[in-house]
């Protein structure tokens, strides 16, 4: 029901008699949740004290008073604001001031009619899956919102639903099979957890900030600029700290070190030793002067990042997202699974991308058929190749990949050049580019001033580390990183 | 409040000889019409008008007394007489009957006079005005008795000496109520009057002011009692600067 209708015998809100917006105002029925445009004047709310049919609780009270408080203490609109923070001057988002004014209208409400009524809006099964499903779309900062937003009490709710949240998370962990999806699913508890500690801090400073009543006085609107200043800085800060948490999965150096045996009898960078024969690809390569540090490495510069033409394009169905039955969402979609697994809920799953770097020296290289490997597990991949001139200063960066198409098998390969040289600011590309970054390499890096020795192998080490990069020694590992989901990041 | 609404209603009335108030119902037209600005020992005559309201109830008429007819002045003739005040309520309900009675008792004091049934011509005697009232629009009216009243003011703010008289927690939402547009929704200043007068009554009977507040409430706004409890608690806070 929704509309304007006849408000003859219903506990029709007096907003006129209330609102700091003078005028005529229309009220509208609408049998769930309300709104207010303090601009037009007009009010949506339920007219009637009927029990809710998911809870059975009556919202319709706490509806019309939370909107008659909007038209009370509220502006016409809400905007983006500066505020002075210490000697800084932020700009706080129009979201977040939508926060800190939702959290002073209930606390407002609250401090007129008691705590009790505030809580009277708070429908579980309503409001369950929303908060379920912004964590299921990574949107994790949103319950945090929602705790504030709801007013006083409104945080032990929200964790309420958040350990139920937890709670299915282990038990689906016990269920999965893949090692990617057990590691999601890690990923989102750590989160959960993380959420579940942090909200009672955010409620007590909307408290805080608000107040204790304070005789007939109501929040003003510098405390609510308030509010949105440490939402704003607090929250950025709390999804920093949850990106880290979520990408904290360093670059795995052990690899490079092994690779580095492997290929080249060594297991330190350090006992490369510069009189010890040291072959790549069994070519015998001239080590550098021994004296300097990582500093002094001098990459070559590539003088060609070029595309290959990309003529071969994925099969149609690879690049489209892929449909998943699950046992949880709003739309029904395969009936027939409920006498089965019950998975009669459609959720879509989204492509693997990511950046694959290849070492195009020597014996290095891709053929058609590592392309296609890779490409089948992330069909939306971008694959490039690198070569520079052993003992010169150019190079290529050739793309060979890209957005569901590849080149041609003749064109995967760099014919110019045969050594490596370039293989920081190849790094340094890759660097730029979407995770996961991987590089499928022998380890075997060379400079111009040092050629390959150890100065070049911890210079080649600090990028991995700052681009947070994977290592992989051929294209068979490259897919199954790809498909495992496990990477640096 | 629109303060200078009622300033001018103040000013007209009495001292213009016909008035017209036009505007929301349960504003305090007729409660302006019948107090404001009346002379000491100056009578008030009111009338209400009716689609039915016949001439004769106006002007006068004859009565059996006894075995003879005895004529009695109507209240227009008897405020032409004594110099009163006429207040007409509902004037733009007036029948085709009294209507025409309505024009010669509003013609101006200079050339106004009516011969009776009794064979009597009456003048209208100094001090004599008229404050006429109704809820439509002035335009509603026939030409001839809207140019009667050359001063017509729309009420567009509830009363003031009403809202006084009201306890300081009711003013403000009586007040707001009262004027709202959409008829379902207002709650006029007469609901207010007597909420206020019987919640006192019901806080004495039973000792608990809660208890006779939303007896009170209940028993005047019916299903809107408790949004109407709301807007008095509301209007008892402010925002802090």
């Amino acid at each position: 029901m929704f509309g304007k209708e006849s408000t003859r015998g219903a506990p029709t809100p007096l907003v006129e008699a209330i609102t700091k917006h003078r005028g005529d105002w229309t009220v509208h029925n609408q049998d769930w949740g309300g709104q207010t445009d303090n601009t037009d004047h007009e009010i949506w709310v339920p007219l009637n004290d009927d029990p809710c049919t998911n809870c059975g609780k009556s919202h319709g009270a706490m509806i019309r008073g939370h909107e008659l408080m909007h038209s009370k203490l509220s502006p016409d609109a809400l905007r983006p604001v500066k505020v002075q923070v210490g000697d800084k001057e932020i700009t706080v988002s129009a979201a977040n001031v939508e926060v800190a004014e939702e959290y002073r209208i209930n606390h407002s409400l609250a401090q007129i009619e008691g705590s009790s009524i505030v809580a009277d809006g708070w429908c579980s099964p309503a409001i369950e899956p929303g908060i379920h499903g912004v964590m299921d779309q990574g949107k994790y900062v949103e319950p945090i919102k929602l705790a504030v937003a709801g007013g006083p009490g409104a945080d032990d709710f929200v964790v309420m639903h958040l350990s139920k949240y937890r709670a299915n998370l282990t038990k689906a962990a016990k269920d999965a099979v893949s090692d990617k999806v057990k590691s999601q699913i890690a990923d989102k508890q750590k989160v959960t957890s993380a959420l579940i500690d942090a909200i009672p801090a955010y409620s007590a400073a909307a408290a805080r900030i608000m107040g204790t009543s304070r005789g007939k006085k109501l929040p003003s609107w510098g405390q609510v600029e308030e509010l949105a200043a440490f939402l704003e800085i607090n929250l950025r800060d709390f999804n920093r700290k949850l990106g880290e948490m979520l990408k904290e999965t360093p670059p795995d150096l052990e690899a490079f070190d092994k690779t580095l045996a492997k290929h080249y009898r060594s297991t330190k960078p350090d006992s490369l030793d510069p009189d010890k024969e040291v072959k790549k690809d069994g070519v015998k390569l001239t080590m550098g002067e021994p004296s300097g540090g990582v500093e002094d490495v001098q990459w070559g510069k590539p003088d060609k990042i070029t595309e290959a033409k990309l003529t071969e394009s994925m099969p149609a169905w690879k690049l489209q997202k892929a449909n998943r039955a699950v046992e949880e969402g709003t739309v029904p979609r395969y009936m027939h699974r409920w006498p089965t697994d019950k998975r009669v809920f459609h959720r879509t799953k989204r492509k693997v991308g990511g950046t694959l770097l290849i070492d195009d020296s020597g014996s290095m290289g891709m053929t058609g058929e590592d392309l296609q490997k890779i490409l089948e597990a992330a069909p939306l991949a971008t694959v490039a190749v690198y070569a520079g001139d052993d003992g010169g200063d150019r190079g290529e960066i050739r793309v060979v990949a890209k957005d569901g198409k590849r080149a041609k098998t003749e064109d995967l390969s760099i014919e110019e050049y045969g050594g490596n040289a370039i293989d920081g600011p190849a790094l340094e590309w890759l660097g730029e580019q979407s995770y996961p970054r991987i590089w499928l390499t022998d380890g075997g890096v060379t400079d111009l001033n040092f050629g390959f020795a150890w100065q070049t192998v911890e210079a080649a080490k600090k990028l991995v580390i700052k681009h947070k990069v994977t290592m992989v020694e051929n294209a068979t590992q490259a897919a199954q990183v790809l498909k495992s989901g496990k990477f640096a990041r | 409040m629109d303060h200078e609404n009622w300033s001018i209603i103040d000013a007209v009335i009495a001292t213009s000889r016909r008035v017209l108030l036009n505007g929301l119902p349960g504003t305090g037209k007729t409660y302006a019409a019948a107090r404001r600005n009346v002379k000491e020992d100056q009578a008030v005559y009111q009338i209400t008008m009716t689609e039915e309201t016949p001439a004769a109830e106006i002007r006068g008429h004859f009565l059996p007394k006894g075995d003879e007819m005895v004529w009695m002045d109507g209240p227009a003739i008897r405020a032409w007489r004594e110099g009163a005040r006429l207040v007409i309520n509902e004037i733009d309900r007036a029948s085709a009957d009294s209507l025409s009675l309505m024009y010669a008792i509003l013609d101006d004091p200079e050339f106004a006079e009516l011969t009776l049934p009794t064979g009597e011509t009456v003048r209208p005697a100094k001090g004599f005005h008229v404050v006429a009232t109704m809820n439509g629009e002035p335009y509603d009216l026939p030409l001839a008795l809207r140019d009667r009243f050359p001063v017509t003011i729309e009420v567009t703010d509830v009363n003031p000496e009403a809202i006084a008289a009201l306890p300081t927690d009711l003013q403000v939402p009586a007040r707001e109520s009262a004027l709202v547009s959409d008829e379902d929704r207002r709650l006029s200043i007469r609901l207010w009057m007597e909420f206020g007068s019987l919640r006192s009554k019901l806080n004495r009977k039973f000792s608990s002011k809660e208890k006779g507040t939303v007896m009170a409430a209940k028993a005047i706004f019916g299903p809107r009692w408790s949004e109407a409890l709301r807007a008095i608690k509301f209007n008892e806070y402010d925002e802090a600067s």
